[in-house]
């Protein structure tokens, strides 16, 4: 009968898919994690516009503090690297991958805001999946409550920039993503286009022209001035709220629909609008000022799986070999100006903006932001 | 030796145990974890990391005047959407699965097409189409009668555009429900009020839909439900408005834009949702007690026909095409659009003239969406087959048998419908990865997630299903000594075979294109295509590469359902 035939099909079938997930790729065994070195804290400097100087030259790390390092790696023989999306990083992980044979590397996504919660969870059940993570310094402050990363010298074993390595040498800024408002350059002249954020508080920009994402990043501008005003910099937060903003849930889509021409007016990051521009699409800075450097980078969790081989990745994407890959994919610094084409565009536009480095200012910032959110009624 | 009855009893009682402890297995840990997490004070804390219990997130949720904005929303919303989709797959069971329209099958594939597109993507294809500053609706409407504005006619950012989005996306689901049953109505029914004097719409009002009303209602409150639980379209179309809904207020408690998830809170607006569903599939129970009433498949046996719609054949046809092009055909044109134009090309008939294949090719090239489609289709299969068959054993239990077990087993899968997918997936985490048994991040986590979410949808079809058999059948089955197996593969699963065949097929599609839970769970291997679709919309921002990946869904999802209407139709002249 058919459907006699049809229903032994199906159990076939689930017995065939158990066959093929067999042979599916499975995450590489934990091994027993090292130990880390103890944190050392580093007092924190107020931030200035623009603090970060110029990269300095350094010496390569000693070949054989590497070496050893690579052995031990390649006894594990892989690293999980839970990142952004991977053709953005797949020239790092095939030059990794060639420099080092006998590392494979696997990759996942998972939103920054989701990550440090599934690490806990992993940690407290003794299963982390994760050797190497992307991030930003904010989103990683209930790891750094919770003493879950590890503090390396990461100087030791890659030729990066020490100023990159923050939040007391927990974590490495690879490039950065200043928060910036930008516009649809067919739709907004350039006599109108808003050169300061009381600019943004004009009749003109009311009833769904200005667009963000339900966080505190239109306001970021004010963080300065808020430290010696706070309720005059609310009150101005409390004005843009009248303004009816179009909120939506990412910052890329929201951008998205400037460039469509259906939005003028759109709070986003620098490194997103570059890469729009690279694709032709007519959108451009608001030379706002000063604003706020969202610094993303990497760390490495406590007793992850692979502890050597995410040490030598993680020395690898913050090299200066890895930086040509970064910067292809339009990551780099935003200073100094010629660092990369996202500083450059800052630099024409007379854009200022914050670096935040240490967990004082990391803390002050969620602060902020929350005080922001509550003054613009996004949910909390 | 033939099979006694005390024999089949033990049967029964092993097939209601196994039943029941699976599903017990799959509900009841994230459920449990639900109600764990409202009672903790999980403010930038997780909540088996809080240090007390405490009541604050209740009092922070029935206490806030903001709730109660939120619960007139979503009532809104989710009643227009039940009620707007309700009356369109009614319409269209009827006419594909009762009358000699022509073009059934096509028509039965255009109608389950939105299946296959994936609801952020859909939303954002209409975005581009009614927004009210430049959608392609809105500029060709002020063009056609001159309107010197700058924004509208059209708003799909509101309520309505809301509601109209939902319903159309879901019409697939709610006509998977219904038409099954719809196709094996005894007409005899029908015939005997035609007989009696009564007209086509008394008929219809007074037989038919009295008949049809356990599938009808399971439909109703199913699609109810998802309502107050969809997600992208809500966000996607009501947050430009500040129009917040329970899931996107659900969504920012778990999403913050820093700290960790605040399960408490996501957990306590669920609790409201939970509770809806006690007392909705308490009300359904009630209204189907006595099931022998729907019952229309009998022993007497009938000859299921096609009624004749005479020189109006043509007018379904109309509807349905018109309804497809409206609700499918133009977004899915715009979703092929834009596959094939560059980034931020504008819709213009220039832009014809730049059509490129690189996102195809794109596509193609890259090695881990071989993989993900890999993973796709074994989590597709797997999770279709385990959870039909399992929810077709718990309906059949819970309908045919009764019992404690059978009935908590029915209440627990629809509960499952008020728990968030983040919530479930924190259950699953937590579960797989303390207790080693080698599936944590692997596809078969996934698979146990996506069979949990998708069991609310299988036993709500299956148990109107099994409502419409008399049990006459089955127990003459047993009177000839046929076991309990024997019974379910070769009496019960061909009854229900167009019921069951449909869902197997939405179950695959919903999991091909659902990525709530596949990204909660994801991790170095077990990528699904909805997944990577996600994240390279996330990191890349690219809607032409996702247009590009979400094209070949659509048709895959077409020839599945395709080929469940050639298994399942009617045609004209057949039995």
């Amino acid at each position: 009968m058919v459907k006699k035939s049809a229903l032994a099909i199906c159990f076939l079938f689930v017995a065939v898919l158990l066959a093929i997930s067999c042979a599916a790729p499975t995450p590489a065994p934990a091994s027993a994690p090292a130990p880390a070195p103890a944190p050392t804290s580093v007092p924190a400097p107020a931030p200035k516009p623009n603090a970060t100087p110029a990269p300095t030259t350094r010496a390569p790390a000693p070949v054989s503090t590497i070496d050893a390092l690579y052995q031990a790696a390649k006894k594990e023989g892989a690293v999980t690297w839970c990142t952004q999306a991977q053709p953005l990083v797949q020239p790092l992980i095939d030059a990794f991958e060639k420099k080092y044979p006998g590392i494979k590397v696997s990759t996942f996504t998972l939103a920054f805001n989701q990550l440090p919660g599934r690490i806990i969870t992993e940690q407290k059940a003794g299963s982390l999946t994760v050797d190497v993570a992307t991030g930003t310094p904010t989103y990683v402050l209930p790891l750094l409550e919770r003493d879950l990363m590890v503090g390396y010298d990461w100087t030791k074993i890659s030729d990066v920039d020490p100023k990159a390595v923050v939040l007391d040498k927990r974590f490495v800024v690879l490039y950065d993503g200043p928060i910036v408002y930008v516009y649809n350059t067919n739709m907004v002249p350039k006599n109108e286009v808003p050169q300061k954020f009381e600019d943004l508080l004009s009749p003109k920009w009311k009833g769904r022209k200005i667009a963000t994402t339900a966080t505190g990043y239109p306001a970021y501008f004010l963080f300065q001035r808020w430290q010696t005003d706070p309720e005059r910099v609310i009150g101005l937060v409390k004005r843009l709220r009248q303004q009816e903003l179009l909120v939506g849930t990412d910052i890329r889509d929201l951008m998205n629909r400037v460039a469509a021409g259906e939005v003028p007016l759109v709070c986003g990051i620098a490194t997103t609008l570059v890469e729009m521009q690279g694709k032709g699409a007519p959108v451009a800075l608001c030379p706002i000022s000063p604003t706020f450097n969202t610094p993303f980078g990497h760390y490495v969790p406590k007793d992850s799986p692979h502890p050597n081989a995410a040490k030598l990745l993680m020395a690898y994407v913050s090299s200066k070999e890895a930086l040509p890959m970064w910067l292809a994919q339009g990551r780099g610094s935003a200073t100094p100006c010629d660092a990369s084409p996202m500083a450059k565009v800052l630099c024409d536009a007379g854009v200022k903006y914050m670096r935040l480095t240490t967990i004082k200012e990391a803390n002050a910032i969620n602060n902020f932001g929350n005080a922001v959110i509550a003054a613009l009624g996004f949910p909390q | 030796m033939r099979l006694g009855r005390p024999a089949l009893m033990d049967a029964r009682k092993i097939a209601t145990g196994v039943a029941g402890a699976l599903v017990i297995f799959l509900v009841i840990p994230p459920i449990g974890v639900l109600l764990f997490s409202t009672f903790r004070a999980t403010e930038n804390r997780l909540p088996f990391e809080a240090t007390s219990f405490t009541l604050s997130n209740f009092s922070k949720v029935f206490a806030s005047r903001v709730t109660y904005d939120l619960l007139l929303n979503t009532l809104w919303y989710a009643v227009g959407a039940t009620a707007l989709g309700l009356v369109i797959a009614t319409v269209f069971a009827w006419f594909l699965e009762r009358t000699n329209m022509p073009f059934r099958r096509a028509l039965f594939v255009l109608t389950l097409l939105p299946m296959g597109i994936p609801g952020l993507v859909l939303s954002m294809a209409w975005i581009l189409l009614a927004n009210p500053t430049n959608g392609v609706f809105n500029v060709a409407l002020r063009g056609l009668f001159g309107l010197e504005t700058s924004q509208g006619p059209l708003n799909i950012y509101s309520v309505s555009g809301m509601i109209l989005v939902t319903a159309t996306r879901y019409v697939p689901i709610m006509y998977i429900m219904i038409s099954g049953v719809f196709s094996r109505l005894d007409p005899s029914f029908e015939e005997a009020s035609s007989t009696s004097g009564a007209g086509g719409w008394a008929t219809f009002r007074h037989i038919s839909v009295p008949l049809l009303s356990p599938a009808l209602l399971a439909a109703v409150i199913y699609f109810f439900m998802m309502s107050i639980e969809v997600f992208e379209t809500a966000a996607l179309l009501g947050m430009p408005r500040d129009i917040y809904v329970f899931s996107t207020r659900i969504y920012y408690a778990v999403h913050p834009p820093q700290g960790l998830p605040n399960y408490g809170l996501a957990s306590s607006y669920s609790v409201m949702i939970l509770i809806a569903a006690i007392v909705l599939i308490y009300l359904y129970r009630r209204y189907v007690r006595h099931a022998e009433r729907f019952a229309t498949v009998t022993g007497r046996g009938y000859r299921p026909r096609l009624i004749s719609l005479g020189k109006w054949r043509l007018v379904p046809v109309v509807l349905i095409l018109g309804y497809s092009v409206f609700a499918i055909g133009i977004p899915f044109l715009m979703l092929v659009w834009k596959s094939l134009t560059l980034p931020y090309a504008s819709i213009s008939f220039s832009a014809l003239l730049t059509f490129t294949s690189n996102n195809y090719r794109t596509m193609l090239s890259y090695q881990f969406l071989w993989i993900a489609a890999r993973n796709t289709l074994v989590i597709g299969g797997a999770t279709a087959c385990l959870t039909m068959l399992l929810v077709t054993m718990v309906s059949w239990l819970s309908v045919r048998r009764g019992g404690l077990i059978p009935k908590v087993s029915e209440y627990l899968t629809f509960l499952i419908l008020g728990v968030p997918g983040v919530v479930l997936a924190l259950a699953l985490i937590f579960i797989y990865a303390s207790f080693p048994i080698g599936i944590y991040g692997t596809i078969w986590i996934i698979v146990l997630g996506l069979t949990t979410v998708c069991l609310p949808f299988g036993t709500r079809l299956m148990s109107a299903a099994f409502l419409q058999i008399h049990r006459e059948l089955e127990e003459a089955a047993a009177t000839s000594g046929a076991g309990l197996w024997n019974t379910f593969v070769r009496i019960v699963i061909p009854l229900l075979w167009p019921s069951f065949t449909r869902g197997l097929l939405w179950v695959f599609v919903r999991c091909v294109c659902d990525a709530t839970i596949p990204l909660m769970l994801y991790a170095a291997g077990n990528q699904t295509i909805a997944v990577a679709l996600w994240n390279l919309w996330n990191d890349l921002g690219d809607f032409p590469l996702a247009s590009a990946i979400a094209v070949p869904l659509v048709l895959l999802s077409s020839g599945l359902a395709l080929l469940v209407a050639r298994q399942t139709m009617l045609v004209e002249g057949s039995t």
